[in-house]
């Protein structure tokens, strides 16, 4: 009996229509840009495999239609979406590179090596920076050592999904601590 | 003779199965924070300050610490 139990059941993803696609596509060529305004890096030497940043895009699609059907029709936060899955995503499938140069600086070879992790990183600070100020504002030599450890362990430690989601909880429900108390509505009770 | 599955009665199995207390994750009633591109919106307040702007460009340029 368990053997036939799903037989009849189809849960199909249905890959989203090229609209979509482009719209991701264009919110990670807004993301590089800003990346590059930063960081004073050349936007046109940062070159990109759209088939392996479709992939990215896909797989944060599938996984919330996961949500949806395994997690009481969870709609992820943003928290759980950018950093659990867009970041994930683009540190294991690796999408972005940039070629070294003869010319190029030991910093801007580090940069070049080191590319995905830090768009990761700019994203998950740019998620910081929106919604939750107060850290960067606060002990910014201290910020700088998170910032490096993060870089560090998206690159050379076992960071799941899962993970993410936990290691970026407490910044998700700051915010809403914080939003609650900030208007005059409470907002989570 | 009552029926059995590993030594508990059928009908216990049956009452504890009902119970329903497996539970998933739904991460709180508030899923969402509210922006659509948080982390754009987020971009532009780091390039929008130029003070902002130095501590970033010194965090993703720099060099990392061992481990």
């Amino acid at each position: 009996m368990n053997e036939t139990r799903w037989q009849s059941t189809k849960v199909e993803y249905e890959e989203p229509p090229q609209e979509f696609i482009d719209r991701e596509l264009q919110k990670y060529d807004e993301i590089v840009t800003q990346f590059c305004r930063i960081s004073d890096i050349d936007k046109t030497r940062v070159e990109v495999n759209i088939q392996a940043l479709k992939d990215v895009i896909i797989r944060v699609d599938m996984r919330k239609l996961y949500f949806q059907i395994y997690h009481s029709n969870m709609e992820a936060n943003e928290y759980k979406v950018i950093t659990g899955l867009e970041c994930f995503w683009v540190l294991k499938l690796r999408p972005f590179w940039m070629k070294i140069l003869p010319e190029d600086s030991k910093e801007v070879m580090q940069m070049a090596t080191w590319i995905n992790e830090k768009i990761a990183l700019h994203m998950t600070c740019s998620l910081l920076k929106e919604y939750n100020p107060d850290f960067f504002e606060k002990g910014q030599d201290i910020c700088e050592l998170y910032c490096k450890e993060l870089e560090y362990s998206f690159r050379y430690r076992d960071l799941s999904k899962e993970s993410m989601f936990l290691m970026f909880d407490p910044f998700y429900f700051t915010h809403l601590c914080n939003a609650s108390i900030s208007e005059e509505n409470l907002y989570i009770l | 003779m009552e029926r059995h599955i590993l030594g508990v009665p059928y009908e216990e199995i049956v009452r504890q199965c009902a119970a329903h207390t497996l539970v998933c994750d739904s991460n709180s009633p508030l899923q969402r924070v509210g922006i659509s591109n948080p982390c754009i919106e987020g971009g532009k307040k780091i390039l929008a300050d130029e003070k902002s702007k130095d501590f970033f460009r010194r965090v993703y340029r720099g060099g990392l610490c061992d481990e």
